[in-house]
């Protein structure tokens, strides 16, 4: 299924003061989340986080109805981090360049925000040559892509890693 | 006779396949043929060359540059035809030892008469180690700019063909959970997505264009309006608003349009990497008719260039810090050294939290051109 960003659950996180994912880690939710991450089951999710609209909607209609994952979309970084406790996803397919925090502080904040949680984060963007691949691994990415890439290219990537 | 500042023009490094030119290649003087051909060699050099001098007569100056860079030598001729005179291009020659020997051209048209064809004067002087070293600091950052220019392009290429892939797997998938309303909807994002590409395809080419270099006078106007339909996606990023009033429409601007797109392009890449996100920067043309100079105006009253910028109020003498980035001091040389290339003014007001203002002035032509050559087809 495709999960709409929750404009009003971030709302509501912004009214209570969590303005950051830094912020939302230190709070009781997020251990409780924590907790949960190790009894779920079920089909794997998928996080896609791009601030380009069209992307971001084609990716999860591709995603969602070419696989059996559950997927669920965030425009920034803020969102990217409230979706990471809401959502809990498996995977996330993270773009570099999205205004405020970039994609790569994102990446580092998500990896460090998971600890020792197996969450796969794939860096996918449309920049390519200019030491993003070296500083998204550095960041804690797991795999770096660039786009445009066929979204089965995609798929594969995204199963060896879920497997794997 | 309008003059064409060649500065920057590169015509790179190369040796002629049948010329050499000697170790001791001083200053130069000649004539051109309106073939390209030497018709006469003069100046200090001449000694030098000895048999040489026999030799290069008849033989196309073009031939002396590398066989891969022609073209662009092709476009002092175009700017020649264009304007009458190119001052200060530079030509990279390689000597037979291996090093280099740089020679700043200023080239006159001799334009045709009944007793003789048109010809070219041709006067070189060799560069001294601070020119070479500044010319090549500002072309470093010329280079820069076009380069981030380039991989921007790539970027909103590249997004938008991600999106066609996603969307054609989508309807070609033919399973998607919400039915034929999202295929729908898919498709039109597909058009949507291919149409972007095509109008960033525009852009990329018109900036292709640019570097191949136009002649002619320049309209501020377009100049401007291109530049920020090419920086939209840096100021989209960077959460920067521009509020554009162009009043000196059909004014048209001396100088070497390649000089003056970086020129331009410097200053809003500048004020786009300086400025604090959310932030609204003003740009404004003016005709200063009774001077016959266009006035270039892109201030920033929200706080967001003046603390970065502050190394230009040291320039007037007003006191204030050091700039924290290299960047704010590098632009502002490149800036006025291009500036002056183009016989313009470049002054910078600011002051920590009042804001900052840059007037750029420069030499209006005598005639506008409303076909002047354009970087991109669109407005920002």
């Amino acid at each position: 299924m495709i999960c709409q960003p929750a404009s009003g659950d971030v709302q509501s996180a912004r009214s209570r003061g969590l303005r950051s994912p830094e912020r939302f880690a230190r709070s009781s939710r997020a251990r409780r989340w924590t907790d949960a991450r190790v009894y779920r089951g079920g089909a794997p999710r998928i996080l896609i986080v791009d601030d380009d609209d069209n992307v971001r909607v084609g990716l999860a209609r591709a995603l969602s109805s070419l696989t059996t994952c559950e997927v669920d979309t965030a425009r920034d970084a803020f969102e990217a981090g409230y979706k990471l406790a809401q959502f809990r996803p498996d995977l996330v397919l993270l773009d570099v360049v999205m205004p405020g925090m970039g994609g790569l502080d994102v990446c580092a904040r998500m990896r460090r925000l998971a600890g020792s949680e197996p969450l796969r984060i794939v860096i996918l963007t449309g920049y390519d040559g200019s030491g993003h691949n070296e500083r998204s691994l550095i960041s804690g990415a797991d795999l770096f892509l660039t786009k445009p890439m066929d979204v089965d290219e995609i798929l594969r990537h995204v199963k060896d890693l879920l497997e794997g | 006779m309008r003059r064409h500042d060649g500065g920057g023009i590169d015509a790179g490094a190369g040796r002629s396949p049948g010329v050499v030119l000697p170790q001791a290649c001083g200053a130069i003087a000649g004539t051109l043929d309106a073939r390209g051909r030497f018709l006469s060699i003069d100046g200090p050099v001449e000694a030098a060359l000895g048999r040489l001098r026999e030799e290069l007569i008849g033989v196309c100056a073009v031939r002396i540059v590398a066989p891969s860079l022609r073209r662009r030598v092709m476009s002092f001729w175009e700017a020649l035809r264009s304007l009458g005179t190119i001052d200060g291009a530079r030509i990279h020659l390689v000597r037979p030892d291996g090093g280099s020997a740089s020679l700043d051209l200023t080239l006159t048209l001799l334009p045709a008469r009944r007793t003789r064809d048109a010809a070219v004067r041709f006067v070189g002087r060799p560069s001294t180690v601070e020119a070479e070293l500044d010319f090549w600091r500002v072309e470093a950052a010329r280079r820069r700019l076009a380069a981030r220019l380039a991989a921007d392009a790539a970027h909103e290429i590249n997004n938008p063909l991600q999106a066609v892939l996603a969307h054609a797997a989508v309807l070609r998938g033919g399973s998607d959970p919400r039915g034929e309303m999202a295929r729908t909807d898919s498709a039109k994002r597909l058009r949507e997505a291919a149409h972007r590409v095509r109008e960033t395809a525009c852009l990329v080419q018109h900036l292709r264009r640019r570097f191949e270099g136009a002649a002619g006078p320049m309209l501020l106007d377009h100049l401007v309006t291109d530049g920020l339909a090419l920086f939209a996606v840096a100021a989209r990023r960077r959460g920067v608003r521009f509020e554009t009033h162009l009043a000196a429409a059909g004014a048209a601007v001396t100088g070497s349009p390649s000089t003056l797109v970086d020129l331009v392009l410097g200053l809003l890449d500048m004020a786009i990497r300086l400025a604090r996100r959310a932030s609204v920067i003003d740009v404004a043309t003016t005709t200063c008719g009774a001077v016959g100079r266009q006035r270039l105006e892109v201030s920033c009253t929200h706080g967001a260039l003046d603390e970065a910028l502050d190394l230009a109020v040291t320039l007037r003498s007003e006191g204030g810090r050091l700039p924290a980035s290299g960047f704010a001091r590098e632009a502002l040389v490149v800036a006025l050294r291009l500036s002056r290339r183009c016989r313009g003014t470049l002054e910078i007001t600011s002051r920590a939290g009042r804001g900052t203002r840059i007037i750029l002035e420069l030499p209006a032509a005598a005639t506008a051109t409303a076909d002047g050559p354009r970087l991109a087809p669109g407005a920002a």
